[in-house]
């Protein structure tokens, strides 16, 4: 046995600078398996804390819809008594003001002002002053001594420009208990500290007035058992001890049962789950992208791992031969690889995490850097898991690699091996393939038994949107597939068997991107599809084409032909290729994931930016500038806004005003088709006249509806032209306006009844959807969804859907509604171009009008505040995490575009270390080194021209699956497309030359006496 | 056998690793001169330049000291793509371990040579495939090296080697993995061609029954020609 260590020291010593070859492949290979899932790992959960870090341990909240919260101690006195366990509770009265510091001029909307009791729990944030000091109680009592005292979340300091003794001015709602509405008033408050960013100066993102609840209960004219919310805390310290998001909608249920809040009004939300749920829907294209992009990243580590191990193990074969020849046994020599393999394989991993860390280490950077601008200091967040996962998937790969080919290398006549040749005419794994076949096909048989148990169909039941669903049918059919596949191979020949495979997986892929990818709709449920058609997708091409290799080079060896002078380099390269087909289809296998990664981003980009930015313009009506007021102008006679704003800009051309109220969406639970978090949810209604678009026949306003959802017309063609989507367009608004009765048969959509129908922004309300909405103060009204218009400019109030209701059922839903005839909304045109006119200008200074000194709502103190909006520049913002997303895209791909490059060259360089003895022959025989050198940068370009292709085509197949979730437009770039093909091309040259130079200067002499 | 020289060489030195403590003097002033349509055998121990001197008149090493002639052109004087080219067209190989390329076909292993000229595909493999049928194998053309026997391996050596009408072939030990009877059914091969088509072989081999077949008989000891063999009257 002594022999074989001192062998396998001598070995390891002698093929030192190969075994670094190898070692650095591995840990290549592992560093993209580590560093993409600490990547991701990293990016979710700093994304999950950063949104959800702002509301503290806040579970649940219930609120009276903005009327107040009556004998709110009654009501935890019946929470106390019930079931709920809680850890927590609280009563507070919060209202959204506008702050006007007077003397600077600065204004801020949206600020909350809040009022909290004095021993209110400290698992809701205590109060830390600015220099980080915990306040007592006794210092809040001095504090809040007047009504008119306030602290100042640390946000807002600057906001406000404002000192501790500043005196600013609110605009508030003051409640009338008779007529159920707020009045607005102003209110003069003085600073008297501030906060620091931690406990409550975090909450509002730090954009809160701070006072007690007695104060505030005075200002809004509250009575002493009156409050606006009460907040409940499930946990006290949700990082040690997390909420399950199930167990917190469980308890909502539960407390809108013992509150009765159908008859009492009110609201009651798991809001934490709420956010948490709106957070994965906001994450869910990212991490989108990033599964699909770490899959392939994954799978090209996979292939450059098992590359580099399988030509470390076959360049020996012969010494194998000898050792056998002088004595040692099968199992020592399976040894010596085993050890060699492992040690490589683990030294390599380690390697590898390390390199992973490096990588991640960058990419989180990146990440803090691109999505929350430098503001958090990211760490990499290394999970166990990740580590184990990748060490233990390296190892098992690298000695798989090596150990399987010595196996059966071993298994092989002496002197066969010695002399390099292979014995040919049999069946050396027969029963090993039958064995394989008959498992598979039992296998196969048996997940279609068990579909068919589970679901009651071998096909999917629920249609093809079902990841597990359809892993079972995609998996038993695979299993079946590949069992029949083995047992051809058996039967017949081993090309039945490749191709069997290959030919499997790519039909899986094709029946995927018939049957499924058509029918995906939801990103978030149906990421883990997507991902599985990648790899699928690239499996199945690889394998495909690696079976029949020895057509595709034999296809180029002819076309080389043609070229007199290459015959001899052509056919060196073609043939070897072919003799080492799994080796050559690992290689174009990393070329062709990383073309697909990055003309997959390059795709996914254009189409994403096309989809969601070009056509802004043409949905946006016309209204390139859309007003809000946080409150109706009280007093018309000073401003009337749809008269005195031309005078703001020339270039405004239009005005117009709407209605606009906050109302409550009841869902009606019969309504399957909702997938939305809870059944109840606000959004801002919108009252459209019939002529706050037309004028006549003509629209003033032209808005185009949503083309990604389910379209009113069945015969309605996505992405036609604008003009065949504006007539459609118009005739969706003459339903809208003459309340027609329609029915399509065989869908949901059907208003036979004659409801009243709205336009809704909101993804979760889908055309023929019917529900109810409510003030509480009003009637509930049942309606029907006519279509889906776009998010803009309707919705721009913090970030509530919009719907959009024509005036008659308006008085239902809001009883006084005369007393409220004042616009809150206002459309704009201007002359302006729409992207890159003055309209940001022009919005700047229409908030002058409203908000600056000289306004004479201002200098009457009938401030409103205005906020006027780009339509263009929203959009934009809306967009930036996306943008954000592919601008870090690029990196994460670029990594893979790195780590693939330099996989290539070291596997180029060390297949031509291994290849002296032939380089020496080809010497001997009279071929050049520039021959030499072609020889070498042939084969790479025949298997980086065959990555290319398959690249291409399978970028171009996710491309249209990723568009047809969102019924967008498929988008390629054709420059950027060239761009990465260019940087490919280039790849393979470097891969090509490097090693064809090397290989172009072993002396012959001594290369004809390699032996490895 | 012509008066004419084919292979000349004068003062051949080669020194490896040249000015250190490790430097072996491999040949001491070799001077040799082959004739057209002679065969010779160069014979010695093992390590006494026998290889070497192969390399070195192949044009796949370069000597130390000295020149090599061969068809009057000095081959130290050609550059690296002249001498590869001359290569080529002048020597043929045949080495011992029969050096075919495992993953081509016997007509493959025997055509790479012709490829690399100016001949169409179609042409070289015509050519390719009757110098195989000349040597026996003409029913094993498409067989790959591992479905050859060794002798019939180095008949493809042989035909790759012929293939291009070289000035000279040169054999490293041509017969050094092959049992008695398959070398000299091998040799005889060499002894035939040379007889009908006048091709000039050298032979380095340590087996004086191989060495029996050649007209003459250069016998190296220590990297100098110790007897340079009359001709062997057969």
């Amino acid at each position: 046995m002594s022999y074989i260590n001192n062998l396998m020291q001598k070995t390891f010593k002698r093929r030192l600078g190969k075994n670094i070859g190898t070692l650095i492949a591995i840990a290549l290979g592992v560093s993209l398996m580590v560093g993409v899932q600490i990547t991701i790992t990293s990016f979710t959960s700093t994304a999950v804390d950063f949104f959800v870090d702002a509301i503290g341990e806040n579970d649940i909240v219930i609120s009276g819809f903005g009327l107040p919260i009556t004998d709110y101690e009654s009501i935890i006195d019946t929470i106390d008594n019930s079931v709920v366990d809680y850890a927590a509770i609280n009563a507070r009265i919060s209202q959204n003001v506008a702050v006007y510091n007077l003397e600077s001029g600065d204004l801020e909307k949206r600020v909350s002002f809040t009022g909290v009791e004095l021993n209110e729990d400290p698992v809701f944030g205590k109060f830390y002053d600015e220099n980080g000091t915990e306040m007592r109680k006794l210092d809040l009592i001095r504090h809040f001594s007047n009504e008119s005292h306030v602290l100042l979340g640390s946000n807002l300091i600057d906001d406000l420009n404002v000192a501790v003794g500043s005196n600013i001015k609110i605009r508030i709602g003051e409640f009338d208990p008779i007529g159920l509405k707020f009045d607005y008033k102003t209110y003069d408050l003085k600073v008297v500290g501030f906060l620091n960013d931690e406990g409550k100066g975090k909450e509002f993102g730090g954009r809160a007035l701070w006072t007690s609840i007695d104060n505030i209960r005075s200002i809004v004219g509250f009575a002493p058992n009156q409050c606006t919310d009460i907040n409940i805390a499930l946990s006290s310290n949700h990082k040690e001890n997390p909420v399950d998001n199930d167990y917190a909608i469980f308890v909502e249920g539960q407390l809108k049962l013992i509150l009765d809040a159908e008859n009492t009004g009110l609201i009651i939300v798991a809001f934490r789950a709420l956010l948490l749920d709106i957070t994965d829907e906001v994450l869910a294209d990212v991490l989108l992208a990033f599964n699909l992009f770490g899959a392939l990243i994954i799978f090209s580590g996979i292939l450059l791992l098992v590359n580099i191990q399988l030509i470390q193990v076959e360049d020996r074969i012969q010494q194998l031969g000898i050792l056998r020849a002088i004595g040692a046994r099968r199992r020592e020599i399976v040894r010596l690889f085993m050890v060699e393999s492992t040690v490589l394989g683990f030294i390599g991993s380690f390697l590898g995490v390390a390199g992973g860390y490096g990588m991640s280490a960058f990419l989180v950077n990146r990440i803090g850097q691109t999505f929350f601008d430098g503001v958090i200091d990211l760490k990499p967040t290394v999970t166990i898991g990740a580590v184990v996962y990748s060490i233990v998937l390296g190892l098992i790969l690298s000695v798989g690699a090596g150990v399987f080919p010595a196996i059966r290398a071993s298994r092989i006549d002496v002197i066969e091996v010695i002399r390099g040749i292979k014995k040919v005419g049999r069946k050396r794994t027969g029963k090993i393939t039958l064995g394989f076949g008959l498992t598979f096909l039992l296998g196969g048989i048996g997940i279609f038994a068990a579909q068919y148990t589970v679901y009651g169909s071998f096909f999917t039941k629920a249609g093809w949107d079902t990841a597990i669903e359809q892993w079972m049918f995609m998996g038993a059919a695979a299993a079946f597939l590949i069992g029949v596949s083995f047992l051809l191979g058996y039967l017949f020949s081993r090309k039945f068997l490749g191709n069997g495979i290959g030919l499997t997986f790519v039909g899986i892929a094709i029946a995927m991107l018939i049957f499924s990818v058509t029918q995906l709709k939801d990103v978030r449920e149906n990421s883990q599809i997507l991902v599985t058609l990648a790899v699928v997708l690239a499996l199945g091409s690889i394998i495909w084409v690696g079976v029949n290799l020895k057509s595709v080079t034999n296809f180029f060896r002819t076309v080389l032909y043609k070229t007199r002078l290459k015959k001899g380099v052509s056919l060196i390269s073609s043939k070897y290729m072919t003799s080492k087909s799994m080796r050559s289809s690992l290689t174009f296998g990393i070329f062709a994931l990383v073309l697909t990664m990055n003309i997959f981003a390059a795709v996914y980009q254009s189409t994403y930016a096309y989809n969601t930015l070009e056509s802004v313009e043409f949905l946006s009506g016309g209204a390139p500038i859309f007003i809000e007021l946080d409150t109706p102008i009280a007093n018309e006679t000073l401003v009337n806004v749809e008269q005195d704003l031309y005078a703001v800009d020339e270039a405004i051309t239009n005005v117009k005003g709407i209605n606009s109220t906050i109302a409550l969406i009841q869902v009606d639970e019969e309504v399957s088709e909702l997938e939305i978090p809870t059944d109840i949810f606000p959004s801002y209604v919108h009252l459209i006249y019939n002529d706050t678009f037309k004028e006549g026949d003509d629209y003033i306003f032209d808005f185009m509806f949503d083309t990604s959802l389910p379209y009113f017309f069945e015969d309605y063609r996505p992405g036609g032209s604008e003009n065949y989507q504006r007539e459609y367009s118009h005739q969706i608004w003459d339903y809208y306006y003459n309340r027609t009765k329609f029915s399509r048969d065989g869908t949901e959509i059907d208003n036979v009844e004659g409801l009243p129908t709205v336009l809704t922004t909101s993804p979760f309300l889908l055309p023929g959807n019917i529900f109810n909405i409510t003030s509480f103060i009003g009637t509930p009204i049942e309606v029907i969804v006519l279509a889906n218009v776009r998010q803009y400019p309707f919705s721009q109030s913090q970030g509530l859907p919009s719907l959009l209701i024509t005036p008659d059922f308006y008085p239902k839903l809001i009883p006084n509604f005369a007393l409220y005839p004042k616009h809150t909304r206002y459309l704009v045109s201007t002359s302006e171009d729409f992207r890159i006119g003055r309209n940001t200008e022009i919005a700047s200074n229409i908030e002058e009008f409203f908000n600056g000194n000289g306004s004479l709502l201002v200098q009457n103190e009938d401030f409103v505040a205005a906020s006027a909006y780009n339509v263009w520049e929203v959009m934009l913002e809306l967009v930036d995490f996306q943008v954000k997303t592919f601008d870090f895209l690029q990196y994460f791909v670029g990594f893979g575009l790195i780590v693939g490059a330099l996989g290539m060259i070291i596997i180029a360089v060390r297949n031509v270390a291994e290849r002296r003895r032939e380089i020496g022959m080809m010497r001997a025989i009279g071929y050049k080194k520039r021959q030499i050198i072609g020889t070498i940068m042939i084969e790479i370009f025949i298997l980086a021209l065959l990555g290319l292709v398959m690249g291409f085509l399978n970028s171009l197949m996710l491309g249209w699956s990723f568009a047809n979730i969102y019924d967008w437009t498929l988008i390629l770039p054709g420059w950027r497309i060239l761009i990465y093909t260019g940087i490919m091309i280039g790849i393979a040259i470097i891969a090509s030359i490097v090693p064809g130079i090397r290989a172009s200067q072993i002396t012959p002499a001594e290369a004809i006496r390699y032996v490895g | 056998m012509s008066d004419e020289i084919i292979l000349k060489t004068k003062n051949l030195h080669k020194r490896y690793a040249e000015g250190t403590s490790m430097e072996v003097h491999a040949l001491r002033g070799i001077d040799i001169e082959i004739k057209k349509g002679e065969m010779v055998a160069i014979m010695g121990p093992s390590g006494c330049g026998k290889t070497t001197l192969l390399n070195l008149l192949g044009g796949i090493d370069q000597p130390s000291e000295g020149t090599i002639y061969i068809n009057n052109q000095d081959i130290n004087q050609l550059t690296d793509i002249e001498v590869t080219e001359f290569r080529l067209h002048n020597i043929g190989y045949i080495f011992q371990l029969f050096n075919l390329f495992e993953f081509l076909s016997a007509l493959d292993n025997t055509v790479l040579p012709l490829l690399l000229t100016n001949i169409t595909k179609l042409e070289a493999e015509e050519e390719a495939k009757m110098m195989l049928r000349q040597m026996g194998l003409g029913d094993k053309i498409f067989h790959l090296p591992n479905e050859l026997s060794g002798g019939e391996q180095q008949r493809v050596a042989v035909s790759r080697a012929l293939l291009m009408n070289p000035a000279i072939i040169l054999g490293d030990e041509p017969t050094g993995d092959l049992d008695q009877d398959t070398s000299t059914d091998i040799m005889n091969l060499f002894v035939s061609i040379n007889e009908n088509y006048k091709q000039t072989f050298l032979v380095v081999t340590h087996s004086e029954h191989i060495a029996k077949f050649c007209h003459r008989i250069i016998r190296i000891v220590d990297g100098e020609i110790v007897d340079d063999g009359k001709q062997v009257e057969k």
